[in-house]
């Protein structure tokens, strides 16, 4: 075997084992990004899904989702083999029953919609079947007689997307709504097509809004003459889940007002779209500022609602990006990673100067009393911090450091234990004759530690700049017993507290976590080569 | 010459000095106008920054300063800061936790207050709260706090399991379960398995949902304190009744392992086990209806007052959260006003109003919390609950069950009594104790610790100029017996005197910080060992009582320093495979930084994220392990719910950050020089005889400094038993400092817990001496001294 072949078998075997341990040690952040894509729903789906859902596209509204409903599990607790046999016989039944149940509620069904159908109602039949339906023949009966007509209606509602526009409010600051008993505010459309009747759906009514792609994007228009003072406008809306934005512009005889956000339809349910006149002083808030763009007055009111164009890519964007814009706009986030970074970079910087200075002393200098004041030094991480909590908080009360971010980056200054250890024995490593060498070129203690030393353990410095970064990044409990302010929180604490409160929506609280972690991982990715350079002591020794 | 030295040797010093000083005048609290209330334990809730804004509207000359810490899990700050005398003006406090608190007089007692306001429109008047919520908040006599919400709890059934098991009356409706003995027979009937006898579905698990033992206890006729509050009574012949039938329906359903493997596989949201069917029956509070609202609004369930014992009428009981104002609070008169306008009809309205519109922004109905004053819930019932269809049924039964309820003493030692009451119930359960035997050890321990309260011994108060005197003493006559090494080594050979000042001087920041902010806190926590201290009274000084209370009264230290010494095992393994990984990261490969990035991805993951992630990875059913270890046939264990396989599974977490200390490895690989290896080469060294002659040797210091920081770490391991497994199941990973914590801060005993620490600290110091004594027999440094 030449050695050629040899380093190609030796780095084929490498490779393979950095990938085999690579997939160990990046999945938990593989889940984490892909969590982040991921509705409620997804998260907390029976089935496990690596790949987040790209939202169903279509071009024409109402339409059907294929997707609502997965597919036909057999009954809990009862045998599954022959499921699949079966399964094709029961879901002709149900689309059977269903289209004699149609009628009785006026719902049209279309052919395409078989599928679904059948899968949305064996999943409102399947835990009603009597106790006594085992046999196949038996289920073929039972299914189809326990699917009610409230089942349909509910398996319909479901699949059937659309968009609904209900009431439009306008209202003061004391919540009355100007326009109730005012009949001469109307819907006027550009394009599509907004049915003349309202429909009652899941007990609210609306009228429905048809409108076809690709066309220029659609516009609802309405007019009110109006006095007083409004607030906030807010529009009933039922919409049709196709991750389309909506904006708005408002000419009043003040001025011209645009939504300073897009609303996303991204929700398949009824809700209060609210846009606000009043700056919304606090960012957690969901309504939508208002923002005026134009002096230009108008006579009347004039609202026009934008929904614009979408493409499979937009949608997707909307849809991936959504948690991102939850979980920034929830917290003050700049103010957040202001402080973070902040702290951050002090700590990093006291860390390394003091740790760097006082390894040096018990590294390499001879003073008395240097070993009992090493095992100090080590003692001092033997008793639980949880001990000295409390004093601490009194001495840190007493510098007038409550409720500022001195007491978590001071202490950096006078070095942590733990790196002075680390770096003393970096230190330790280098070998005598450098020192004695420099000693006879006459060069000083401060110019041994600052052009010798320091040069030669940049490696450790490095890491001790990672450890500190993620110390600093990630401490939630300094901040939480010394910080009660809000603009004083570091991201840390927000997220912390975040968690707190939305342990259930994983999807945002995972894109907080991601967003905490990805200044992590480039500024290791790009350290690395300081402390993987390596100490060159060409010559010195053997 | 010296003076040219000291020069040279001033930055350190200098540096550290003016960064002190410098402070002094960054951090200056400004200060405003406006009054600046401070309010913790603040939900991110619309209708409460609402109602905010409407009293800053109201109070143009208060100035809300609001925060979400300081409530609940978050005991550390609010005894900080009340210790420190900086406490918040006003705090959203658990309801149970008040008694607490009172009883160390951290609480303002309100009564004059509300005399004085009687007839204040919005003033707070006792009769207009559930009996349940105002006597939680009353302790010993005195009011200390203004409920808020509250909760009650019922049993939720689905409907259409009951009727499928033929739980049906002659009029075709379901006829849920009525007594104990019904719900039993009916837990048993509805639980399912499959051909391969797992369970697929579970009629009814005792503590799922929201009842604890309480719930049966008060069901029976048991109270857990004496009607003084001297006593404890967790033992008395009624609560151990309940214990046994908790035991028996658990036993009747496939025993408590089994059914908390199971209910490991539960998840939330959309996928709750009631919701999917997974759970016939359950007893859980109000707030369920929301969740069943939002998630599955078509689904057929029934609720009913829980079914009790025999001969007992059906009761429920109530928790939630009350606005309370430290003594001590700089602005307790405005912080009054705050709570009187939080407590009136019209900030209930506000919030109402402000939470519809925010649930109807999502898409969601609108399901009010259950507010505590009768006044505020019935408006909020009547305005703004859905005005038909099960959820306004069943909420109204909520509210109407309110007069029946009960809720937990009002104790000083009430978080204790909850920790042991689970404790209690855990063990029988578990059959590790038998029923009476495991109320008893609970009892006994609530009980010591009322009678150490209740005890009338004086206060033996601590001299702190006797200490300061006596530490400076004691470092006095060290000086004083090192004097002639100290001489010696001022003469040594080498640099000598100068060496030393050089030493002293870059030593310098530490020796300050250590002065500083070490030192004394470290004096005191030695002294506070000797002392009953409960952070919010001055130090009494008892002697040996807490080490002796330690050694031979305290079963839970010897089982979390066994729980301990257990993990320190893990040690030496996560040693090996972060410095298998970092040599295999050493390679000269292609890729190698995206490699090292990956690998070091799991030691960034924030701590937030990777327990949630790992719940999932250890999910005895549906985690990525045993469906890992099931596809090759192999059935695992249920990790975090078995007591044996807990600490494994917290270990096999830790394996899995080894990157962290890769770091290091990395940076000690890289400074070996190449040339020994390829001496050693030369000499005819193969791989494994590079590793051990060379790189092994080469690392050594690093080696070291993993053993003493892995033995230090591992002894003070919290976060996980914090955050992951609150030291269940059956106290398998009640870890030493998560104990000493708990010790602290929520059973008042920092005396005792720097006891602990102190302990713990003697240990860890033994270890790394004998280390530390070993270790010039393996470390090599190329700079050993001569």
């Amino acid at each position: 075997m030449t050695k050629r072949t040899r380093d190609v078998i030796y780095k084929v075997a490498m490779h393979a084992a950095l990938l085999a341990g690579g997939v160990l040690f990046a999945f938990p952040f593989v889940w984490l990004v892909t969590t982040t894509f991921k509705g409620d729903e997804e998260v907390f789906s029976e089935r496990m899904n690596w790949i987040p859902k790209i939202p169903h596209y279509s071009s024409t509204s109402p339409y059907l989702d294929q997707r609502a409903y997965d597919e036909m599990r057999p009954p809990t607790g009862r045998d599954k083999r022959g499921w699949w046999a079966s399964e094709q016989m029961l879901r002709d039944r149900l689309w059977e029953r269903a289209q004699e149940l149609a009628p009785e509620l006026g719902i049209d069904l279309p052919p395409e919609a078989q599928e679904q159908v059948a899968r949305g109602l064996w999943v409102h039949v399947r835990d009603t079947l009597p106790a006594d339906v085992t046999s196949k023949d038996a289920l073929f009966n039972a299914a189809p007689d326990a699917a009610t007509a409230e089942a349909l209606q509910t398996v319909w509602n479901r699949i059937s997307k659309r968009c609904l526009v209900g009431d439009l409010r306008l209202l003061t600051a004391g919540n009355e709504d100007l326009l109730t008993g005012r009949p001469d505010t109307k819907w006027e459309l550009g394009s599509g097509e907004l049915a003349a009747d309202g429909m009652e759906v899941d007990g609210e009514t609306g009228r429905l809004l048809t409108y076809e792609e690709p066309d220029e994007r659609l516009q609802l228009l309405a007019r009110a003459d109006i006095d007083s003072d409004v607030e906030r406008i807010a529009l009933g809306l039922h919409d049709d889940e196709s991750w389309r934005t909506v904006g708005v512009s408002v000419a009043t005889p003040e001025g011209v007002y645009e939504s300073a956000r897009p609303f996303v339809m991204s929700n398949g349910e009824w809700q209060d779209v609210t846009w606000s006149f009043a700056p919304v002083r606090d960012r957690r808030s969901l309504e939508i500022p208002l923002v005026k763009t134009s002096e230009a007055s108008a006579g009347e009111w004039k609202l026009v609602v934008d929904i614009h164009p979408t493409s499979p890519w937009k949608a997707t964007f909307e849809k991936f990006i959504r948690n991102y814009r939850e979980a920034v706009r929830y917290v003050p986030f700049w103010t957040f990673a202001k402080n973070s970074v902040l702290l951050v970079v002090l700590n990093i910087l006291g860390q390394i100067f003091a740790c760097s200075v006082v390894a040096f002393a018990f590294a390499r200098l001879r003073w008395p009393g240097r070993d009992i004041c090493f095992v100090l030094l080590l003692s001092t991480m033997m008793l639980p911090p949880q001990v000295t909590m409390v004093p601490v908080f009194l001495i840190v009360r007493k510098l007038g450091w409550y409720n500022t971010l001195t007491p978590l980056w001071m202490p950096s200054f006078f070095g942590s234990a733990f790196f002075i250890f680390l770096l003393r024995q970096f230190l330790m490593t280098i070998p005598r004759e450098l020192e004695e060498a420099a000693k006879i070129d006459g060069c000083s203690y401060w110019g041994l530690y600052r052009r010798i030393m320091l040069p030669l353990i940049r490696p450790a410095l490095a890491a001790v700049a990672i450890f500190q970064f993620l110390g600093s990044w990630n401490d939630f409990m300094g901040p939480l017993i010394y910080i009660s302010d809000l603009r004083l929180t570091p991201l840390s604490l927000g997220l912390f507290q975040f968690q707190q409160e939305h342990a259930a929506e994983w999807g945002m609280l995972m894109a907080g976590s991601l967003i905490m972690t990805l200044p992590a991982i480039l500024l290791f990715f790009f350290a690395q080569k300081y402390f993987i350079q390596g100490i060159t002591l060409t010559g010195l020794k053997g | 010459m010296v003076y040219q030295m000291t020069r040279r040797l001033m930055p350190p010093t200098l540096l550290a000095l003016c960064a002190t000083a410098l402070l002094a005048t960054v951090s200056r609290p400004c200060h405003a106008e406006p009054v600046e209330l401070v309010i913790w334990g603040v939900w991110n809730r619309e209708g409460w920054r609402k109602c905010f804004d409407e009293f800053e509207r109201l109070h143009p000359d208060i100035k809300l300063v609001t925060s979400a810490s300081g409530g609940r899990m978050d005991e550390q700050k609010l005894m900080c800061a009340i210790a420190g005398g900086s406490p918040p003006d006003v705090i959203n406090q658990d309801r149970f936790s008040i008694g607490g608190w009172a009883a160390r007089g951290a609480f303002l007692k309100l009564d004059e207050l509300i005399e004085r306001d009687r007839d204040d429109p919005n003033g707070i008047r006792s009769e207009d709260f559930y009996k349940a919520c105002w006597d939680e908040v009353v302790y010993e006599g005195g009011v200390y706090g203004v409920p808020i919400t509250t909760d009650d709890r019922a049993l939720y059934y689905n409907e259409d399991l009951l009727r499928q098991a033929g739980y049906v009356d002659e009029n075709d409706d379901v006829v849920p379960p009525s007594n104990w003995t019904e719900l039993k027979e009916y837990a048993v009937r509805l639980t399912e398995r499959d051909a391969n006898d797992n369970i697929v579905r579970i009629g009814f698990i005792p503590n799922y949902g929201n009842s604890w033992l309480y719930m049966y206890a008060w069901q029976s006729g048991g109270e857990f304190m004496s009607a003084d509050g001297r006593t404890c009574t967790l033992d008395a012949p009624e609560n151990v009744g309940a214990l046994e039938y908790v035991t028996d329906v658990y036993d009747a359903i496939g025993g408590a392992e089994e059914i908390n493997g199971f209910q490991e596989s539960f998840q939330s949201g959309a996928l709750d086990p009631f919701l999917v069917g997974k759970v016939a029956m359950v007893i859980n509070g109000n707030w369920n209806l929301e969740a069943i609202e939002r998630h599955k609004p078509d689904m057929r369930f029934g609720v009913v007052p829980a079914p009790a014992r025999e001969g007992h009428d059906p009761i429920t009981w109530s928790g939630g959260f009350a606005w309370a104002i430290p003594g001590g609070a700089a602005h307790s008169e405005e912080a009054w006003e705050f709570v009187k306008f939080m407590n009136s009809i019209e900030a209930g309205r506000i919030d109402c109003a402000a939470e519809h519109a925010y649930a109807r922004s999502w898409g969601r109905t609108y399901v009010p919390w259950m507010y505590a004053n009768e006044r505020i819930n019935e408006m909020a019932f009547a305005e703004f609950a859905p005005k038909e269809g099960r959820t306004h049924e069943y909420l109204r039964l909520f509210i109407d069950l309110m007069p029946h309820s009960r809720f937990r003493p009002v104790t000083p030692v009430g978080q204790l009594l909850w920790d042991e009451h689970a404790r209690a119930m855990e063990a029988a359960i578990y059959h590790n104790l038998e029923p009476d035997e495991a109320m008893t050890v609970g009892a006994k321990a609530v009980q010591e610790q009322l009678d150490l309260l209740y005890a009338a011994d004086e206060d033996r108060p601590v001299s702190w100029p006797l200490v300061a005197f006596g530490a400076l003493l004691v470092v006095g006559v060290g000086f004083f017996i090192a004097r002639p090494h100290l001489k010696r080594s001022f003469s040594a050979s080498g640099g000598g005197k100068r060496e030393a000042v050089a030493g002293f001087l870059f030593a310098s920041p530490w020796i300050t910080g250590f002065l500083i902010f070490t030192g004394g806190p470290v004096v005191v926590s030695l002294v506070l060992s000797f002392c009953r201290y409960d952070v919010l009274h001055a130090p009494s000084f008892t002697g040996l009582a807490n080490y002796r209370t330690l050694f031979f009264d305290d079963p839970l230290f010897w089982k979390s320093l066994g729980n301990t010494w257990f993990m320190v095992l893990g040690v030496p393994i996560g040693m090996a495979i972060g410095l298998g990984v970092a040599m295999l990261l050493n390679a000269a490969v292609r890729g190698m930084p995206l490699y090292r990035t990956i690998y070091y991805m799991p030691a960034i993951v924030p701590t937030v994220a990777s327990s949630i992630l790992w719940m999932w990875v250890l999910n005895p059913q549906h985690g990525l392990i045993n469906r890992g270890l099931g596809s090759i046939g192999i059935g695992g264990p249920n990790w975090l719910t078995d007591a044996a396989w807990a600490k494994p599974s917290i270990i096999l977490m830790g394996l899995w950050g080894a990157g962290q200390g890769m770091i290091i490895w990395l940076a000690g690989l890289k400074g070996i020089p190449q040339q020994l290896y390829e001496a050693a080469e030369i000499d005819g060294a193969g791989p494994i005889r590079r590793f051990m002659a060379v790189t092994l040797p080469m690392l050594s210091p690093y080696i070291f400094f993993s053993a003493i920081m892995g033995t230090i770490g591992t002894f003070q391991i919290f976060n996980q038993a914090y955050i992951m497994t609150q030291g269940g199941p059956v106290d398998s990973t009640m870890f030493y400092v998560y104990y000493l914590f708990n010790n602290g801060f929520r059973y008042f005993k920092m005396g005792y817990a720097s006891a602990l620490a102190w302990v713990l600290f003697w240990i860890i110091l033994a270890l790394t001496l004998i280390q530390m004594k070993l270790a010039p027999k393996w470390v090599h440094y190329e700079a050993e001294n001569p």
